[in-house]
């Protein structure tokens, strides 16, 4: 374990593309916290993704298997990466390696890699799938939802819940259809990209509103930060939001985490119908959002709370935060040569910046 | 109609508005925030102030010019306003007659 100002840490989730993923901000974060003394090793899929090249992102890169690999390669790739970069604290930041890395857990902490993450109960209890009954123990309403894994039975959820419905991806993405056409159509994308089961929600209409916070696993719940969402991408995703302050928006997300007894990041969308100004709980998201940099900005710096509980100490005294904060993205190139690129693709690392470059023909 | 002066809750969050000299006006409950003209700002800064109706009208006369059937409708027409864009709930006033 490293002294206590300083950190040696593995992040993932570096893409900072059209659906933004969290790494980056989970990184501002330590960086925010621990100033020069965090050595950021980045864990990427992609030699292309983008938080790999951005000047004072990460020091180290290395390349990854999908989680869909299995645990074995998936670990001893980690492994490996930890004997060239050690680290003493992985912070996964994408939905898929949750499932991996808890399998992987006594592994990793056999090698002094500590891992925060909910036990296996608790993130199945957050499925989509599961949604309705969790809602219902925390005494809140949730959109109507069915599980979709054929064509026949999209029609007959349509049939149940009407249209406009919404239809899910079951770990990413989802699309508002307004007819049968559009709903076969968005089947096929969703099922190729993402698999089956899908979901088809009841559509509510009404202002969408997230909260996240550091569970400590033990059913406490800490720093939560609420946020409307003020530029929406084509994905869905905040491109800008405010920070408000709403007694019951953090009250139904603290109830939520709470009922889960949550260890580690985690994002609670809720929607306010517009009807009746009821809050629906619509999704959990089992680690930080990409939105992550907008809470630290307003003070709450949850990923220092998230090392203190790998390590076992105390948790910052989080404060309310800075309600009027916000943030709107501003996309930018990063450049390079064909250096990283060779380096990432032949050997699975990022060399040093001040490596020598590729020889070109003249 | 709404009638003034305001429920406990609706009073709440009025005066939790954060409102600049500018005419930009911040809901920090739901995160949106407007534009007001000289005379709204005069009557939400009245309004947070627990104002009763025949306050708020005073005010605005004094401050502007206007008659005071005008500034009576003008007064219904902004309450009605502020609940259209959730900053007051639909049942926001006191029923005359009711304890404050």
């Amino acid at each position: 374990m490293s002294r206590a100002g300083s950190l040696r840490v593995a992040v993932s989730g570096l893409n900072l593309g059209e659906n933004c993923q969290p790494g980056p901000g989970v990184i501002h974060g330590l960086r925010a916290a621990f100033k020069r003394a965090v050595h950021v090793v980045g864990l990427a899929y992609d030699a292309l993704d983008s938080g790999i090249h951005a000047n004072g992102v990460v020091e180290e890169a290395f390349l990854l298997p999908y989680p869909s690999c299995g645990p074995k390669a998936y670990g001893e790739r980690l492994l490996q990466i930890h004997a060239a970069a050690p680290f003493e604290l992985l912070i996964p930041c994408l939905d898929v390696e949750l499932p991996v890395l808890q399998h992987l857990a006594p592994l990793l902490r056999d090698h002094g890699i500590a891992v925060v993450l909910p036990d296996q109960a608790t993130l199945r209890r957050r499925q989509k799938d599961r949604l309705p009954e969790l809602a219902a123990s925390c005494g809140m309403a949730t959109p109507h939802t069915l599980p979709i894994a054929d064509l026949q039975a999209l029609d007959a959820a349509a049939a149940v819940l009407g249209f406009p419905l919404v239809l899910k991806g079951p770990f990413y993405e989802a699309e508002v259809v307004h007819g049968a056409k559009e709903a076969r159509e968005a089947f096929g994308k969703l099922s190729a990209r993402w698999g089956l089961p899908l979901l088809a929600q009841q559509f509510v209409a009404g202002d969408e509103f997230d909260v996240i916070a550091l569970g400590d696993g033990k059913g406490g719940v800490h720093g939560p930060v609420a946020m409307r969402k003020t530029v929406v991408s084509k994905l869905g995703k905040a491109w800008g939001a405010v920070v408000v302050d709403d007694d019951d928006l953090r009250a139904a997300a603290i109830s939520v985490l709470a009922e889960l007894k949550w260890r580690g990041g985690c994002e609670v969308e809720m929607l306010r119908a517009h009807q009746d100004g009821r809050l629906h709980l619509i999704e959990i998201n089992p680690r930080f959002p990409a939105w992550l940099q907008l809470a630290t900005e307003a003070g709450v710096n949850l990923p220092l709370g998230l090392v203190r509980l790998a390590r076992g100490e105390p948790l910052p005294r989080y404060r309310a935060p800075k309600v009027g904060a916000w943030y709107v993205r501003h996309a930018i190139q990063v450049f390079g040569d064909q250096t990283n690129i060779a380096d990432l693709l032949a050997t699975g690392q990022r060399l040093p910046r001040n490596a020598k470059p590729l020889c070109t023909p003249s | 109609m709404l009638h003034l002066p305001l429920t406990a809750a609706a009073q709440r969050r009025i005066a939790g508005l954060a409102i600049s000299e500018t005419g930009f006006v911040f809901d920090p409950r739901s995160g949106l925030s407007f534009s007001a003209n000289a005379t709204a700002i005069t009557a939400l800064r009245e309004l947070q102030r627990g104002a009763s109706a025949a306050a708020i009208t005073n005010a605005l006369r004094e401050q502007f010019e206007v008659g005071p059937t005008q500034v009576d409708d003008h007064l219904t027409e902004f309450l009605a306003l502020l609940t259209e864009f959730g900053l007051l709930p639909a049942a926001a006033g006191k029923t005359p007659g009711q304890p404050t």
